[in-house]
């Protein structure tokens, strides 16, 4: 079946040894940007290379809009590929290292305009004729992005571009490079580390570990549905709750992220639920009551931190027969609502967790 | 300018303990920047003035202007001899650099086997004096060659090339730079960056526009390098001129004859003048080149792949084949010259060169005295190179002093060997000169030894104390070790690498040289490549051949010796050094 966009199908690669690739399918839809995702050593820069062409896979293809890619070398598949930390030529100015790829390609006088223009729209006019050492990094990001887009490419390829920049820098360019990639349309693949990187630009995001996927989709669906319990603790946090909490059947654990927890307390939205746990206070179970959509636990306060904008309150759970380890429970609550707690250590707190917040693994999968 | 930080520990009180160490410190350093500076003084700076007086002065002493200059203007067989030399320089310069650039570039840039047998054997000439290859090339194309004659007949043609004169100098100078220039040209593109050659391609560059656009530029320093290098080494070389040069004169066996042969001590001088004027430029270049070379690769730089290529492969192995038998053929053909009792008519094989009995020679002495002008010179200017180093790296007395004694350091890049020599003999033998009595003695040619090549071990040594942390000196000064102690105990242990590989240089230099030894080997101190030159002239040429063997033997063990010493010690130290 072809399908518009980038695609690597059952795509394999190792190193020696060292499987850094074990077969993957990847889709990248036509003119969206999709980000890979993955911590260190998980495959994702080998995957964009082979994207690019620069690395040969051991079994699988890459296909363009269902045209298959195998055997196209990286110079004749005119992919821009932006590198992680840029290598832009050190001994051509700005505008020598965009016009490179044009040369050859384009009508001698043709070159200059199309270089002015390209520096146009990376906001770059002024530094024309610098060198790569004379301009910032800032600077240098934006060259390589405008040297990769010189011969319009059917596909943009970005190797972690924004890693080497410092946080303000790089929040900037981030806008500046969705904005761009969206004003183009050009189908882009981007590697990334970065949570929450990937979380802001992408359209799709493909979650890698040792060199599989572990989910794809819009980030959306990834953070309110991690399919697994690395997705869930990759991205964003994630509290596993102990298998003596609330769960249906014995196989499986639940979880649930932090913000989503909640503070019972008499003039909130749970305050049914607050009512009956208080009324059934000598009665309560171990592993706690559902009632009212949430799953109901008590605990005390073992540490708050106060982070700004929200509180990082740490919750005690102790095993009700003491018959366990007590489990401890995150939870971040807006600083308006922590608001008159009590939050000093020993406190006693009732938590309570949305049903429809709650994620359940199978027991095996969140050792 | 403050003392090194001996009373900076917070939990020394620096009035009680803290004192005396400090002074003490200074005592010892300021005395040994002092002893530096003096041994600079006497072995270089001194020599070189009374060399340049000498340009100025007449036979009797009186001030002569700029007499012997003009006579060198119009001395039209002088002038002759400078166009000669920059001929041979030029064409060696043209030959050499290419060649060497394609070897390196093979060796760098292809997946074939055998890369270090192939990098040994180009490297092979360093370890030979320049006599050696003159000598080899007249056993392969003199009259009596094995190819001119056809193989030794074997071949029903003759294959004649005119040896004795520029082509014989022109090649043997080919074979004597061609590893300088290999050995620069690698270091070069062994660090180039393959982010630049990926970015190239995903532009849809080919493999020729890669070559010129990334590749080019990335080692266009060292190419300006090897050029000033193979140009200087050829301008000045004595060696291979003397041998097969035969009526073809070139400055440095100018000098010789005007200062040996005529007494003409103030034309000798002039033509010393001429003679630093390209080592002067190359000193420059190769100033500018190495600050310039560091900016091209930074720490996200990523090593070079080599990716499959069979045809290059082919190319590039048959090119190395070639280059490595060429070498090799020209050492065999002095090896087994020197083990055949008449080269061609009797082939049968004997040690009886060896003997150097009826030689002009007289016995194994030379060989000795060599051997043993080495090792002092080896450990007497590692000792001294390492100190210089390390007192210009680490310490912060006396500024001035210091830059002072590092262009002192680096000066002798620019000096060739003969303008020692002949600047040692107007100093040494001036009958006003306290040192006067060295004059002739092992301690004069140590000494022109230590001071030629101290240049290369200097910057070694100093490349390693830059790399190495000055933390771990300040720790150990902190725990109120003494500065001597600590030199010993921190200091010299962890560039120890380093200082292997300097008195290896300087033992091979030593060996191998010729240049400013012959103006200053006394008649009971004959060494061994003097011998060579000796031997050769009075006719006993497999005599000068087996004794180039014995030099090139004595320098292959001693550098197989460092291998395995310092591959012992990467064994025994990977632990701390952590790769």
């Amino acid at each position: 079946m072809a399908r518009e966009g980038l695609t690597a199908r059952g795509v394999g690669k190792s190193f020696g040894a060292f499987e850094a690739l074990g077969g993957v399918d990847v889709h990248a839809p036509e003119g969206k940007l999709t980000c890979l995702l993955g911590p260190s050593g998980c495959g994702k820069t080998t995957l964009l290379r082979i994207l690019a062409g620069l690395e040969q896979p051991d079994r699988g293809e890459v296909a363009l809009g269902g045209r298959s890619l195998t055997g196209v070398p990286a110079s004749k598949r005119r992919f821009g590929f932006v590198f992680q930390s840029y290598a832009l030529f050190p001994h051509m100015t700005a505008a020598g290292n965009i016009a490179y790829g044009l040369k050859g390609n384009m009508p001698r006088r043709e070159i200059g305009a199309r270089v002015d223009e390209l520096l146009k729209l990376v906001r770059l006019e002024g530094v024309r004729d610098r060198y790569p050492a004379q301009l910032s990094g800032g600077q240098q990001q934006r060259v390589a992005l405008a040297r990769a887009l010189a011969l319009q490419p059917e596909v943009l390829l970005l190797d972690e571009p924004l890693s080497a920049l410092d946080a303000k820098v790089r929040v900037m360019l981030r806008e500046e490079l969705c904005q761009l990639q969206e004003k183009l349309g050009i189908t882009t693949v981007m590697v990334t580390h970065d949570q929450e990187e990937a979380l802001t630009m992408a359209d799709e995001i493909v979650v890698m570990n040792g060199g599989k996927v572990m989910q794809a989709g819009t980030p959306t669906d990834i953070y309110d549905r991690p399919a697994d319990p690395f997705v869930a603790a990759f991205i964003g946090a994630v509290n596993f709750l102990p298998e003596w909490v609330g769960s249906a059947s014995p196989d499986s654990r639940l979880a649930i992220r932090p913000e989503h927890v909640r503070i019972a307390r008499a003039d909130d939205i749970f305050d049914a639920a607050r009512r009956e746990l208080a009324a059934g206070a000598a009665e309560r179970q171990p592993g706690g009551r559902r009632t009212a959509g949430c799953l109901l636990l008590a605990g005390r306060v073992e540490q708050a931190q106060f982070r700004g904008s929200s509180w990082r309150i740490s919750v005690l759970l102790p095993h009700p027969s003491g018959g366990a380890e007590p489990a401890l429970i995150h939870a971040d609550l807006p600083a308006h609502e922590a608001a008159g707690l009590r939050l000093e250590r020993g406190a006693l707190l009732d938590l309570a967790l949305p049903e429809n917040r709650l994620l359940s693994y199978p027991s095996e999968a969140c050792r | 300018m403050t003392a090194p930080p001996s009373g900076s520990s917070p939990l020394q009180p620096a009035a009680a303990s803290g004192k005396p160490p400090i002074r003490g410190t200074v005592l010892a350093q300021g005395s040994s920047l002092i002893l530096l500076l003096a041994l600079l003084a006497a072995g270089l700076v001194l020599p070189l003035l009374f060399m340049f007086r000498q340009a100025f002065l007449s036979p009797d002493g009186s001030y002569a202007g700029l007499r012997y200059f003009r006579a060198y203007l119009e001395s039209p067989a002088l002038l002759n001899s400078l166009r000669h030399t920059v001929c041979i320089s030029v064409m060696t310069t043209v030959i050499a650099v290419p060649l060497a650039f394609l070897l390196a570039y093979a060796l760098a840039r292809s997946a074939i086997r055998g890369k270090a047998l192939f990098k040994a054997i180009a490297l092979l000439p360093l370890f030979a004096p320049t006599m050696m290859h003159g000598i080899g090339l007249t056993y392969l194309f003199g009259n009596q060659g094995f190819v001119t004659t056809g193989l030794f007949g074997l071949l029903p043609f003759e294959l004649r090339i005119p040896l004795y004169g520029p082509v014989g100098i022109i090649i043997s100078e080919v074979v004597y730079t061609f590893p300088q220039a290999f050995l620069i040209l690698s270091a070069a593109l062994s660090v180039s960056d393959y982010r630049l050659y990926e970015a190239a391609e995903t532009m849809g560059a080919g493999r020729a526009r890669q070559l010129l656009t990334v590749t080019l530029p990335s080692v266009k320093y060292a190419l300006a390098g090897a050029v000033t290098v193979c140009f200087s080494l050829s301008f000045t070389d004595f060696g291979a001129p003397k041998v097969v040069g035969g009526s073809y004169n070139v400055l440095a066996t100018d000098i010789f004859k005007q200062v040996v042969g005529q007494q003409n001590m103030a034309l000798g001088a002039v033509v010393s003048l001429v003679l630093c004027v390209p080592a002067v430029l190359a000193f420059i270049v190769d100033r500018v080149v190495s600050r310039k070379q560091q900016a091209y690769v930074t720490s996200r730089s990523t090593a070079y792949r080599i990716r499959p290529g069979r045809l290059r492969d082919a190319a590039a192995y048959i090119y190395a084949c070639l280059a490595a038998l060429a070498i090799a053929a020209l050492l065999a053909a002095v090896v087994l010259a020197s083990l055949i009792k008449v080269w061609p008519y009797n082939l049968t094989l004997t040690l009886s060169h060896f003997n150097f009995a009826d030689a002009a020679a007289g016995g194994m002495a030379p060989f000795w005295n060599s051997v043993r002008m080495s090792l002092l010179t080896a450990v007497i200017g590692t000792a001294a190179a390492f100190m210089a180093a390390y007192l210009i790296e680490r310490i912060s007395l006396w500024r001035g002093l210091r830059q002072a004694a590092y262009f002192l350091s680096v000066l002798p890049l620019a000096l060739p060997g003969m303008v020692i020599g002949l600047a040692y003999i107007f100093f040494f033998n001036h009958p006003g000169n306290p040192l006067h009595a060295l004059y002739g003695t092992m301690a004069i040619l140590v000494l022109s030894g230590v001071m030629h090549f101290f240049s290369v071990p200097f910057m070694t040594a100093s490349a390693s104390l830059k790399m190495t942390d000055k933390e771990f000196e300040t720790a150990s000064l902190s725990m109120n070790a003494g500065w001597l102690r600590t030199f010993l105990r921190i200091t010299v242990p962890l560039s120890l690498p380093a200082i292997l590989e300097m008195a290896v240089y300087f033992f091979v230099q030593a060996m191998v040289t010729v240049s400013a030894v012959i103006f200053l080997y006394g008649p009971q101190l004959k060494l061994a490549s003097i011998a060579v030159v000796s031997m050769d002239d009075a006719g006993d040429t497999d005599m000068a051949a087996a004794m180039s063997v014995l030099i090139l033997g004595m320098n292959v063990a001693v550098r197989l010796g460092y291998e395995a010493l310092s591959c012992r010690l990467r064994r025994r130290t990977v632990a701390w050094r952590g790769h």
